[in-house]
């Protein structure tokens, strides 16, 4: 028998072997592959110019993040939950908040090996700096996506139609406005980042864009804020478990 | 000594339904088997001493450590849930291993540990079956072996033989008998009463929420004065023996069920045994029969289960 005084390791270095074998787990998923199938053909077009020439560069770099972090982040936990799996890690000597971060971090993972491709290809048919940029934004826009919709997903049972109705109806319109309120918007700092202009092109002129760093501080931010409260919330309440 | 698993006026409500009222439950080493009816509060219980859930009053401690609030207290406890349910796409070998590197092995550790558990619940050969290709009997088998493969001091096992042939159940009986006798803290809970008599005399009865009894069983049968064990006698002349057993002090009463059998009620079962092999000598006579229906773990559990 395992002696009670033995050396713990730290629950840190446990959630990121769990992050880890649910980032693997992510990439052996069906609709993953079946995803990454289009996203390798769909970027050699983008590197094609056909971003450019169907204006497709915001959908590209700014949306798919969005829907596919709402796709895969919404339901990290209620996924386990609903599959009774949950038990085996809740029953592991690891912070539960700290669970919750790996599954958000293994998500926002997949969802940046879909996106990042397409993000870079849109941008290699300019050059390679807007491809990093493009890339890196992207890669961004997944973590504070996967971190959003992660909570929502805690906190309601219809995460992904609230989701949905947030990016729709706040998110993209709200952005384009000008003025303070589109700075509560992630769209718009993200839209600073990448350097791409507002759909609306006539509004954007009455406003000034946030500042990068200012842009990339807010993101951080909100992407650290939503995950901490996810984590608080699990390591302080009951998640309802299986029945029994 | 400080009990390895104890609750403490420990009550847990899910919206109106109580599902756990003021238990006191204390244990240290040795197997002790969790009984009761389905909804009298088993899961719960274990749910609450594997980290799941908190009470709403009481307090639930895992070597002295509050498990909710102090994970880490968990590297010392395995559990065997109930549910059917895994990571599909792994194969044994690797949920094990991968459920066991969360409890802090590394990874040649993990998979030495794994190999260790697979072989102690006989899943050497077809560990690295896909879980979804494995039988209800092998899952199980996979699903005690993330249990045990840290080696934990405390194992908690939720129905642990649902699913398993004949053969594997005598094996995992074997088996919790070993983990009890290496001196680990073992809690089973069970429907099937003749399967914990077989792994343990000690027993926890819960029913309603509340806690009936807990202790040796047999020592628990001893107690229960307002009903009288039956022993079923076969003789040659029933009739006869039944006159002289009557007499006995400690007999309650006699009933002659057929011209060979009888049936004794006696407050004293080692003392009534003893008395008709006795008499037995005495009258020249051959006992055919001898069986106690009121002896076993069965006879206790539907004593408690009955409505007071």
């Amino acid at each position: 028998m395992s002696e009670p005084n033995s050396t713990p390791v730290s629950s840190g270095s446990l959630a990121t072997f769990w992050a880890i074998f649910h980032f693997r787990r992510n990439l052996r998923r069906k609709p993953l592959r079946r995803a990454a199938v289009f996203v390798a053909l769909f970027s050699l077009a983008l590197v094609g110019g056909l971003g450019q020439k169907f204006h497709l560069l915001p959908l590209v770099v700014l949306t798919s993040p969005a829907l596919l972090a709402l796709f895969f982040a919404s339901g990290v936990l209620r996924e386990e939950i609903e599959d009774q799996t949950l038990t085996y890690a809740y029953t592991r000597p690891v912070n539960r908040g700290h669970l919750y971060i790996a599954r958000i971090v293994a998500a926002a993972g997949a969802v940046i090996c879909l996106s990042f491709p397409m993000a870079f290809a849109a941008g290699l048919s300019d050059d390679l700096p807007t491809a990093l940029r493009f890339g890196a934004v992207s890669a961004l826009a997944c973590l504070v996506y996967s971190a959003v919709f992660g909570l929502v997903g805690l906190l309601l049972r219809a995460a992904v139609p609230f989701s949905l109705a947030f990016l729709v109806l706040f998110d993209a319109p709200v952005s384009e406005v000008p003025g303070f309120l589109s700075r509560l918007t992630v769209q718009v700092h993200l839209r600073t980042l990448s350097g791409l202009p507002s759909s609306l092109s006539f509004l954007s002129k009455l406003g000034e864009p946030p500042e990068p760093l200012v842009s990339v501080v807010v993101l951080v931010a909100l992407a650290v804020a939503a995950a901490g409260i996810g984590a608080w919330r699990v390591s302080t309440r009951e998640v309802p478990l299986a029945k029994g | 000594m400080t009990a390895t698993l104890s609750a403490s006026g420990v009550s847990k409500m899910f919206g109106l339904v109580c599902a756990l009222n003021e238990i006191d439950v204390h244990l240290s080493g040795g197997v002790v088997g969790l009984l009761g009816p389905n909804g009298s509060g088993k899961s719960t219980l274990l749910k609450l001493f594997s980290g799941q859930l908190t009470p709403d009053t009481g307090e639930v401690r895992v070597l002295g450590r509050d498990p909710f609030r102090e994970p880490a207290v968990l590297r010392h406890l395995g559990l065997c849930p109930e549910q059917d349910r895994f990571y599909e796409e792994l194969s044994g070998y690797d949920f094990v291993t991968a459920l066991t590197r969360l409890h802090g092995l590394s990874s040649p550790e993990a998979k030495r540990a794994t190999e260790t558990a697979l072989e102690r619940v006989g899943m050497s050969a077809d560990g690295h079956k896909p879980l979804r290709a494995m039988s209800r009997g092998m899952r199980q088998r996979i699903k005690i072996a993330q249990a045990i493969a840290h080696d934990p001091a405390i194992v908690l096992l939720d129905e642990p033989l649902n699913g398993a042939d004949p053969i594997a159940r005598a094996d995992l009986i074997r088996l919790v008998q070993t983990l009890g006798d290496e001196g680990r803290c073992v809690l089973v809970s069970s429907h099937v009463l003749h399967e914990v008599e077989a792994m343990t005399h000690k027993v926890l009865i819960i029913r309603h929420g509340r806690l009936r009894a807990q202790g040796d069983f047999l020592a628990l049968r001893e107690l229960i004065a307002d009903r009288p064990y039956r022993i079923r006698v076969g003789v040659e002349d029933a009739r006869g023996f039944a006159t002289a057993l009557i007499a006995l002090p400690h007999t309650c009463g006699v009933e002659v069920l057929t011209p060979v059998l009888l049936e004794l009620k006696t407050t004293q079962l080692d003392l009534a045994c003893a008395d008709v092999a006795r008499l037995c000598a005495d009258r020249r006579t051959t006992v055919t029969h001898l069986t106690s229906p009121d002896a076993d773990l069965e006879s206790l559990y539907r004593y408690l289960m009955r409505d007071v």
